[in-house]
């Protein structure tokens, strides 16, 4: 994946910046994707569904998150980070310290939305950075609201009632964005069809 | 493959199936995993956004795709989730199958785990032992913990979809599967589990279907948990508050009575402290099934207060009201009141005011009947309830933020100077509980309260204007009730009814749009809403042979509607419609007799039902732990089923417009629906039914409708109608002492020192002073047939049956009598053959006591006011007169008949004689109807029955009718004379006649 990165940079150094936005998008979106338990070939889901739909336990996203992150995609996403942190001259302020945290997440977001946003509509590698994002966001906010009932359940009387209401507006924000970034990628991918010309009969 | 062009699916999918490669093969994305992820993840996202029909069309092409795939767990899975989704987007048959489609699937899992666990050769020793074995009864549970899932969610969607027999199908299916899975697995946990799950399921079927007044499967659903399940005490108690609102609904005040006191027993028991820790043998399972049904959605009604006395003041309120003790029912509900007040005032809750307005329309209710029944109560009259001590209020959906605490102690004392006092009070009350359910945003509440509340000022205000007498009982209050105000709660009562195609609301708004256009002097707007109501009456409910299908089979609620409907309709017709109108619906004059005997005649079979349950099957129940089946018995039966039906949908679905699953416009569209198929079935029964002829008119019609006598002759058209019994007039202590004999309940009313053939006659003058008919009025009717006839025939309502017509009338007279020959049963053959007795269950006669009280006091009623109509009736009738007596002080609570009397008799009646006048209001089954052959009765009164039959037999006349005549002017009593072959024989004949020639009018 750094070798891709290195090859998108090339290209970015020639000018060829299409190329280089989808190769660098198409590398971010299969890191998201495989931080949050999706295979990056096929974007099936590799993390057992029961673990993640039907445990109430919070924050078991993060903890499946961090299972995976253990193995060796956690070296490239720690080197791919020191590559977008090098690269963006943030150094100082987000030293990479050799362990994944929630800036990280929210950074490579912010990249593969910032770069998506400048593909064109119908290319496979917008869809997959949407779908990514989207995914991202639908487990964002199931891993919010487990966060959220936890601090409920701490909180007392009248603030509780504020805390609810402010998470309940933040989740709906949340919420309505992964439909809009799902239904998007839906939408492309039912636009790329191929038809295979009939045989004629024998 | 069906579902993938469905749901229109890449057509690489669609092309699978197809051998052949003429067409061109498309592939597309979406059907690789990366569109299943997608797919995936947007209908969670949509879901989770409340928007289920988008989640369902997303989850059906996953499925497809899965499909496509081969991935049966994947499948699985989806299917279970499907499920769920379309159950939260709402009811529909899709949801049902899709339920059942799981439930296929769990059962063909089953079978593959048993074979696992035959191969594997397990006992139920070793299930702890090995590993792999536990984790195969580990599959086992979680199955079963699944099966039950989806049971519940298909038992709960089909109990709100409204159909009465799927939900009873399914818990026996529940049961069967339990049962296998018990004869495997038989570990502590799993019975406990799998039982507590079925009696959830059973206890939400119940509480779904007692909200749509389905009160017979309620009541098994119910008595089947509590058989089932000796759980905790509030468990217990939670159900039983149920039973006793089924009981209420089913008109079956034993039984709600008797679980009444079962709640009290057990409060008493286990308060005193010396319960064991038997609620708690639930310790072990997981924190959601431990939880009491007390915190579920099927918890009790009103059982959360704490005090024995106030949330049991709804349901005994309820029981009071329907053994007609409005008084109790007063007392029993203040206290309930004031604590619901007192929680409402500190915290207003949308339960708490929807409660609060339940309980005013309550007190409305028992306020109004108050104010009808007049026998039973001498002002001036006080109410003493007292309000005592209350702690922990709180409302069901624990709004109220913890336990509102406040303890008082105080008297209630309310003083009613006359009726009209208590019907200002009414009025209040449903005023009050009108601005609760605004307050709560309940349509149908608000529609059904304004509606009454409209229905009580006008019946008074109608009455007033059609008979253009003041009425005398002015109230000691202020009366703030205005005809604006009346008018707008009907006409948005109308508006509501309009919106939600509710038929017995929509009929109950048209006659009082009716009514208040008649009053307002706009006679034809009037007509023209009593027209609407007509053809909706019509086409809805009546058949070709008069007759109400739904009687049979309806709950007491519904009863009550379509009488009040038909008395008010009836009333209308005589008072405001012309001749000509009049003998366009003069077949409603022979409706509501049917009705009257259909509706009668329904609760003592249904009490037998229930007594063969309780008295045989109960012991079977308790060890089998089976559902009882509800048996379809006859062909009318099964029609009226499907017409209740329709009826019970339409409530699921008020039901559901009231939790927020439909909006107006959907229920407006699903409840057209229902309407539509129930037209659609009657329509049918008309033309494929048995083709009756059209009633044959009798020469004199007498129907006491909604306060009103009215006695009509159809060939002369006139009409005498006067405000009779409830509301005005009425006879006086005597006269109605009188009927009560003739009636054979009160023979001690008529004492020895009475019974005088001067006394009598002197009484019976009074009655037909009262009546204030025209001597020559019957045989003016007769004079006036085409055909010459010595006698008139006369069709009475069932209230009107107990008048001395034949004392009254200055000719002989014949009882026209609707007897429909289903209720010919074989029981009667039995009793002749085997000369035993029957034995009447305390329940019937109870029942039968009930119904003859209802009509005395009906036509007992004081007279408040007098009107020019019969001026020598005035001074003979003061109130004071009535004020002093008590009649139900003198009521002996004699047997129904006496048994020596009827069997007697029943020799008797083969060559010549008469039969009790008790045994016209005996329940199907009796002896009477046994004997089709006989096409006449004679009927005499209890007391002299011996001294008739004697009279009888030393005539020996071959004329009845005559003979009748005679002995009535000589006894000065009524000895009235039945004709059965009218209508028994028109049934028997069905002959060839065109359905048209049945002059309805309204039929399509």
């Amino acid at each position: 994946m750094v070798r891709f990165l290195d090859v998108a940079h090339v290209f970015r150094r020639n000018l060829r910046v299409q190329e280089a936005s989808e190769l660098e998008v198409l590398v971010f979106a299969d890191l998201h994707l495989e931080a949050m338990g999706y295979s990056p070939l096929t974007t099936e889901r590799l993390v057992p569904v029961d673990l993640l739909e039907q445990c109430t336990c919070p924050g078991i996203w993060r903890i499946a998150s961090t299972l995976y992150l253990s193995s060796d995609a956690s070296q490239l996403l720690r080197s791919a980070y020191t590559y977008i942190v090098c690269e963006s001259k943030k150094v100082s302020s987000l030293a990479p310290k050799g362990e994944w945290s929630s800036n990280a997440s929210e950074y490579i977001e912010a990249s593969l939305f910032a770069i998506a946003l400048i593909l064109p509509f119908f290319s496979h590698a917008r869809a997959r950075a949407v779908l990514a994002l989207g995914l991202g966001h639908l487990h964002g906010i199931e891993y919010f609201r487990d966060r959220m009932a936890i601090k409920l359940q701490e909180e007392k009387g009248a603030r509780q009632s504020l805390v609810r209401s402010c998470n309940a507006l933040h989740a709906m924000k949340e919420l309505r964005f992964a439909e809009m970034l799902l239904f998007e990628v839906a939408y492309v991918l039912e636009q790329q069809i191929t038809t295979e010309p009939a045989q004629p009969a024998s | 493959m069906d579902l993938m062009l469905q749901v229109d699916l890449p057509a690489c999918a669609a092309r699978c199936g197809t051998p052949n490669h003429e067409l061109p093969t498309t592939y597309c994305i979406l059907t690789c995993p990366m569109g299943y992820t997608t797919l995936r993840a947007l209908a969670r996202a949509l879901e989770q956004r409340s928007k289920h029909a988008y989640a369902v069309l997303a989850l059906d092409i996953c499925l497809a795709v899965s499909k496509f795939h081969g991935n049966s767990n994947e499948r699985y899975k989806l299917q279970r989730e499907l499920c769920v989704v379309l159950m939260r987007q709402g009811v529909s048959q899709r949801s049902m199958s899709q339920c059942e489609c799981v439930l296929r699937d769990q059962r063909k899992y089953f079978e593959r785990l048993r074979a696992e666990a035959d191969t594997e050769q397990l006992n139920a020793l070793s299930f702890f032992i090995l590993p792999r074995v536990s984790c195969v009864v580990d599959n086992f549970i979680m199955d079963s913990h699944e099966a039950s899932f989806t049971i519940e969610l298909l038992v709960i969607q089909q109990a709100r979809f409204g159909t009465v027999s799927f939900p009873n199908a399914a818990l026996q299916n529940f049961q069967t599967d339990y049962l296998q899975r018990q004869n495997i697995c038989s570990v502590t946990v799993f019975v406990h589990e799998a039982r507590f799950l079925f009696l959830l399921a059973s206890v939400s079927a119940a509480s779904i279907l007692l909200r749509q007044n389905e009160a017979n499967s309620t009541i098994k659903y119910l008595e089947c948990a509590l058989a089932s399940c000796p759980t905790s005490y509030r468990r217990r108690i939670a159900i039983l508050s149920h039973l006793v609102e089924g009981g209420v609904r089913s008109a079956n005040s034993v039984r709600a009575k008797v679980s009444l006191r079962r709640i009290s027993r057990l409060r008493k028991y286990y308060d005193s402290g010396s319960c064991g820790q038997q609620w708690n043998s639930y310790q072990g399972l997981p924190t959601d099934l431990a939880c009491p049904l007390w915190h579920t959605s099927s918890k009790g009604r009103l059982i959360s207060f704490c005090n024995d006395r106030v949330d049991c003041g709804q349901l005994a309120a309820q029981i009071e009201l329907l053994q007609r003790a409005p008084k109790r029912a007063l007392i029993e509900l203040a206290p309930t009141v004031a604590a619901a007040e007192a929680c409402v005032s500190r915290v207003g809750s949308a339960c708490g005011f929807y409660t609060l307005g339940v309980l005013y329309e309550l007190r409305g209710r028992a306020q109004a009947s108050l104010a009808r029944d007049i026998e039973f109560t001498a002002y001036p009259i006080h109410v003493d309830a007292l309000v005592s001590e209350i702690d922990n209020l709180r409302f069901d959906d624990g709004t109220t933020d913890g336990n509102v605490k406040c303890s008082w102690s105080s008297r209630r004392y309310v003083v009613y100077a006359n009726a009209e006092d208590v019907k200002i009070d009414a009025l209040c009350s449903y005023r009050l509980a009108l601005q609760c359910f605004k307050a709560t945003d309940d349509s149908y509440c608000t529609g059904c309260a304004a509606s009454s509340f409209a229905a009580l000022k006008l019946d008074a205000m109608f009455l007033q204007d059609t008979f253009s007498f003041p009425f005398s009982g002015r109230s000691s209050q202020s009366c703030h009730v205005s005809l604006g105000d009346v008018s707008l709660a009907a006409r948005r009562a109308l508006d509501i009814a309009t919106a939600m195609v509710e038929p017995l609301l929509l009929l109950e708004t048209y006659l009082n749009m009716a009514e208040l256009l008649q009053i307002c002097h706009d006679p034809v707007g009037a007509i023209a809403h009593w027209w609407e109501a007509r053809e909706l009456l019509l086409r809805l409910f009546v058949m070709c042979n008069l007759r109400i299908p739904v009687a049979l089979i309806a709950d007491l609620t519904t009863i009550a509607q379509i009488h009040r409907t038909l008395e008010r309709m009836l009333r209308f017709l005589t008072m405001v419609a012309d001749k000509a109108m009049i003998d366009e619906n003069i077949f409603l004059f022979h409706v509501l007799p049917c009705f009257e005997r259909d509706s009668t005649h329904k609760y003592p079979r249904v009490r037998s039902v229930d007594l063969y349950w309780s008295s045989h099957d109960m012991v079977e129940l308790r060890s089998n732990f089976l559902i009882p089946h509800i048996p379809e018995n006859d062909s009318s039966g099964a029609l009226a089923n499907s017409c209740w039906q329709c009826l019970v949908t339409i409530r699921a679905n008020i039901t559901r417009h009231t939790y927020g699953e439909l909006t107006v416009s959907g229920l407006h569209h699903y409840n057209q629906d229902a309407l539509r198929e129930l037209a659609t079935l009657m329509q049918q029964i008309r033309i494929e039914g048995p083709v009756s002829t059209p009633p044959i008119v009798p020469t004199v019609i007498a129907v006491h409708a909604a306060g009103t006598l009215i006695v009509y002759a159809p060939q002369l058209g006139w009409r005498h109608a006067l405000a009779f019994g409830r509301c005005a007039r009425g006879l006086n202590v005597e006269s109605a002492a009188l009927i009560g004999a003739l009636t054979g309940t009160r023979r001690s009313v008529v004492a020895e020192r009475k019974n005088r053939v001067e006394y009598r006659r002197a009484v019976l003058k009074q009655v037909s002073d009262a009546i204030a008919l025209p001597r020559s009025f019957f045989s003016a009717a007769v004079a006036a047939q085409r055909r010459v006839s010595f006698f008139a025939t006369l069709l009475c309502s069932e209230r009107t049956q107990v008048l001395p017509w034949e004392c009254i009338s200055d000719i002989p007279l014949s009882r026209v009598v609707h007897i429909q020959a289903a209720f010919a049963s074989t029981q009667i053959t039995k009793f002749s053959k085997a000369g035993a007795s029957v034995v009447l269950k305390e329940s019937t006669h109870d029942d039968i006591r009930h119904l003859l009280d209802l009509i005395i006091h009906d036509l007992s009623s004081s007279c408040h006011c007098h009107s020019g109509l019969c001026p020598t009736v005035v001074s003979k009738f003061g109130s004071v007169a009535l004020k002093s007596t008590r009649l139900s002080s003198k009521l002996v609570p004699c047997a129904w008949w006496s048994e020596s009397i009827l069997s007697d008799n029943l020799l008797q009646v083969f060559y010549f004689g008469a039969l009790p006048y008790s045994a016209l209001h005996l329940p199907p089954g009796s002896p009477i109807q046994f004997h089709s052959s006989r096409k006449e009765y004679l009927f005499a009164p209890d007391i002299i029955l011996d001294q008739v039959n004697t009279r009888v037999h030393a005539e020996r006349s071959t004329n009845s009718i005559r003979t009748a005549r005679t002995l009535s002017s000589a006894l000065a009593l009524p000895i009235i004379h039945f004709s059965l072959e009218n209508l028994q024989c028109r049934e028997a004949k069905s002959v060839e006649t065109d359905p048209s020639s049945l002059k309805l009018g309204g039929w399509e």
